[in-house]
């Protein structure tokens, strides 16, 4: 298909929005998801690869090839989006045969097309519904089938799924994935949503603020986040901030809270630092330990098999998810005090600081 | 409502039972008259006369050309106005409604002076072929009525179909451009089958009104050109009262057929549009040359055909094309008793009681709308849909065959006025209220009930004073309507019921232009107070949409 590279692309809008600028590649074939908060710019760097917005700054070059004069229709992409946009006076068929249509296929081949579309996406008995008349996941389908007609070298998704049920969306993010697979075709996902980034993509592009916070894939991110943003955003939010008080060479000792912590990592004796630690990393108990702080107990939220308990640690609110069920009951007997945290150093992975 | 009681199904009922009385059972009766013998022409008689069918013919082919004409120059406004983003865009579409609410008989003064001998128009074309004599009149037979039904049509055909453009979802654009599809391409294959249900009910409307257009045939077609609504007026005035019910039959038919096809397309437009969504639009410093030149000439051609004649009635109340000099004889006229206070008098008293009238039916009329009963709020949709299918004429006939004759009131038929007047103005206000009634949030009158008000209470304090921006939008429609009303005043009145419209009208066929001009200018004047009303009223009542 096609690799995509969006070399410092910038825009700044009248009202004084500022998005980029994005240095971004996506690899031939892959599946690369536009991770980020609404209006961190997903939705304007998905549109001025489309080409509907012109940045003011920056290159993009599909295969090396400057892309940036070509308008959107020739530029050989395919696009869904969160609204699914089916043209509302036509059939399922005639939305699927449109850019067949007008660019000129025969009958037959039209036909053909669609009919094979039509089979890959499970639509086949819908093709001569009007759109009003089919539900909200087959219209997803419908308008995939109709963005991949034309064989595009690039797939643009735009937020696809946020207007589904759960349910639904898991089963079209799967079908979307084995899909794109089959076809190998470049894909740019648009999403908010972090586990719909990592069930999907290749690879995920957080963006923080209009600026690329960091490339990578999900494991990648999750486990090696470089800054508090992408902690946040993707790590699920334990995020410490405190002094180094000693220097081992190897680990370090951070106050927080009047508490020292053991972090692996190096960093000069005084310095601020901020570090992570996942929420699985984060062990509790019930009593007292010299070792470990005590803290209090916000709320337990059940998420079927694990539970998710959030602690109160000074100003501090501390995430752990425990499978322990024992520990759960005792917890909830125990009205929420007496507890300690504790969690390796090197589970502790420090963040960079602007 | 919700409880039901005997008291409001009487208030809901009322206007339905006034209509009926006024305006069922007459029409009724006049297409009884029509079918059975009456004094006069029978129906086969009318059916197989030269002149009925000359006059039906004439009628449809002005009608046809009026139409295609007010599409044709109406088409690229909605599309400017939907796409274009410049300065003034929100007065350009609150004027749209203007030439609307202005009276026939005063576009006629405003026309003859732009584009009549020796008006505006003519000036130029005298001046530019260094010609001493007339060159060109537009105001006179079928090229003046032709344009004066394009004045008023093309604004209808922009705010139509603007409204319905600007529904059109961006991102079925941007989809549209991505699968390939070309600018034409977009335009045929997206965009006008996205605006072909407003389109089609704005050329029915538009054909609906021109078909039955009185006071600009009347007064452009100088006898020699008629439409079947002027024919049903000549019989009349010679007594050939069997003629005259024939007629109005063939019509009736005719405009009940257009009526239900406006319903109709009107229906499928609203089971289209999605959520309202802002179509992509253009600022207008973007537009190349050849462009901004095109929209510039348009602007200047709709601005000839539709601001001119406005402009033009304000001169001809000075300027009298008899003796060619600028005088205030108009306005001295108008304040003797005969020309002027005896007419406005009558006026601003028909035109009061009627608006009155409107509102007192049209709020039981909009809630009998918004009823979830079926069989009521279908009903009243009938009715108030009834006036689009019935003339002024044959309601105005209607009223004299069968309540002025019995009651007695034929010698001096003033409360006939009201009633006609009112009727035409009842659909403003019952539309009018109907939507403010809708933009209601109905939580805050559970909140009302809630602190314990009791349905009256509930109705004076929470409902009608939210209510009272739409009141005061559809009460000036209606004032408006009613103080230009000239084709059913004009049937109904003796000589001292006689209106400021009618005292236009009777001018011009004496050549007193300059009298007419400054009772036009009076009207002109009392007509955009009432638009501006209407727009400020409305920005409160619907946020600026009407």
């Amino acid at each position: 298909m096609v690799s995509v590279v969006l070399g410092g692309l910038a825009k700044e809008f009248t009202d004084g929005t500022h998005i980029g600028p994005i240095d971004l590649t996506l690899e031939d074939g892959e599946l690369l998801a536009l991770l980020g908060p609404s209006g961190s710019g997903k939705t304007t760097t998905l549109r001025m690869v489309a080409g509907f917005i012109t940045p003011d700054h920056g290159t993009l070059t599909f295969d090396g090839e400057n892309i940036l004069d070509v308008p959107p229709r020739e530029r050989g992409i395919g696009m869904v989006l969160q609204s699914v946009a089916l043209f509302p006076h036509m059939s399922v068929y005639q939305n699927i045969a449109f850019g067949l249509e007008v660019a000129g296929w025969s009958r037959e081949k039209t036909i053909i097309r669609v009919e094979a579309l039509s089979d890959l996406l499970g639509i086949r008995n819908l093709l001569f519904r009007r759109t009003r008349e089919i539900s909200g996941g087959e219209a997803q389908r419908v308008a995939l089938a109709r963005a991949l007609a034309k064989e595009p070298q690039l797939l643009l998704l735009d937020e696809p799924l946020s207007s589904l049920d759960p349910q639904l969306r898991e089963t079209l993010q799967f079908e979307i994935r084995k899909i794109q697979r089959e076809l190998g075709v470049t894909t740019l996902y648009v999403t908010h949503s972090q586990s719909e980034a990592f069930a999907i993509s290749d690879r995920v592009a957080v963006l923080d603020n209009g600026v690329v916070s960091q490339v990578g894939a999900p494991e990648e991110l999750y486990n090696q986040p470089k800054n508090e943003f992408v902690a946040r955003f993707v790590g699920g939010g334990n995020v410490f901030a405190g002094e180094v008080v000693r220097n081992t060479g190897s680990e370090i000792l951070v106050h927080v809270n009047d508490w020292r912590f053991q972090v692996s990592g190096t960093s000069q004796s005084g310095s601020h630092v901020v570090f992570s630690v996942k929420p699985e990393d984060i062990r509790i108990g019930l009593g007292e330990r010299p070792d470990a702080p005590a803290v209090e107990v916000v709320s337990i939220i059940p998420l079927g098999g694990v539970h998710k308990v959030i602690l109160q640690f000074g100003n501090h609110k501390v995430t752990s998810i425990t499978q322990d069920e024992d520990l759960i009951r005792m917890l909830k007997e125990n009205e929420c005090s007496g507890v300690w945290f504790t969690f390796e150093s090197s589970s502790a992975s420090l963040l960079k600081t602007d | 409502m919700r409880n039901g009681s005997i008291v409001t199904h009487v208030v809901m009922a009322l206007p339905l039972l006034l209509l009926v009385g006024f305006l069922v059972y007459p029409v009724l009766g006049v297409l009884i008259l029509g079918l059975v013998v009456g004094p006069g022409s029978s129906f086969q008689d009318v059916m197989s006369s030269q002149v009925t069918h000359a006059t039906l013919w004439f009628t449809f082919l002005q009608a046809a050309a009026s139409t295609i004409l007010a599409v044709v120059l109406g088409l690229p406004g909605a599309f400017l106005l939907a796409r274009l983003e410049f300065k003034g865009k929100q007065a350009v579409r609150a004027a749209v409604i203007l030439p609307f609410i202005l009276p026939p008989i005063v576009v006629v003064v405003g026309f003859l002076r732009m584009f009549g001998s020796y008006g505006f128009v003519d000036s130029v074309a005298m001046a530019l072929t260094g010609a001493t004599e007339s060159v060109v009149n537009f105001a006179a037979g079928v090229p003046g009525i032709v344009l004066a039904h394009a004045f008023y049509n093309i604004p209808l055909v922009i705010l139509l179909v603007s409204a319905s453009l600007e529904r059109l979802d961006p991102d079925i654009e941007d989809t549209a451009e991505l699968l390939g599809a070309s600018g034409i391409q977009k335009l045929r294959r997206i965009v006008l089958p996205h605006v072909m249900p407003s389109l089609l009910g704005a050329t029915i409307l538009t054909f609906l009104f021109c078909f039955m257009s009185f006071p600009i045939v009347l007064a452009l077609g100088q006898g020699r050109y008629m439409t079947l609504e002027v024919l049903i007026y000549y019989a009349f005035s010679s007594f050939d009262f069997g003629m005259t019910s024939s007629i109005a039959v063939i019509q009736i038919l005719i405009l009940m057929t257009l009526a239900i096809a406006y319903a109709a397309a009107m229906r499928s437009d609203k089971k289209d549009a999605g959520q309202t969504s802002f179509i992509k639009t253009v600022p207008i410093a973007e537009l190349s040359w050849p462009r901004l030149l095109t929209g510039i000439l348009y602007a200047l051609l709709i601005g000839v055909i539709v601001v001119g004649p406005m402009i033009a009635v304000i001169d001809s109340a000075v300027f009298d094309p008899v003796t060619g000099q600028y005088t205030l004889k108009g306005f001295l006229h108008l304040l003797e008793v005969e020309g002027g206070l005896l007419p406005l008098t009558n006026s601003l008293f028909y035109a009061t009681l009627a608006t009155l009238f409107s509102v007192v039916v049209g709020i039981p009329l909009a809630y009998s709308l918004r009823s979830r009963s079926g069989l009521l709020s279908n009903s009243t949709s009938v009715m108030i849909l009834l006036p689009l299918g019935v003339s002024s004429i044959t309601i105005a006939y209607g009223l004299l065959r069968f309540i002025a004759v019995p009651t007695g009131w034929a010698a001096n038929p003033w409360p006939l006025i009201i009633i006609a007047q009112t009727l035409i103005g009842v659909p403003f206000t019952a539309r009018a209220i109907e939507s403010s009634l809708r933009s209601i949030d109905p939580s805050l009158l559970d909140q009302a009930d809630s602190l314990g008000a009791s349905r009256l209470q509930k109705l004076f304090f929470v409902e009608l004073p939210l209510l009272a921006p739409g009141i005061l939008v559809g009460a000036a429609f209606a004032f408006a309507m009613a103080i230009g009303e000239m084709s059913a005043t004009l049937f109904l009145r003796r000589e001292q019921n006689v209106t400021l419209a009618v005292t236009i009208y009777e001018n011009l066929g004496v050549r007193r232009f300059v009298e007419a001009g400054a009772a036009s200018l009076l009207l002109l004047v009392v007509c955009f107070i009432a638009f501006l009303v209407i727009q400020r009223a409305s920005e409160s009542a619907f946020k600026g949409a009407i």
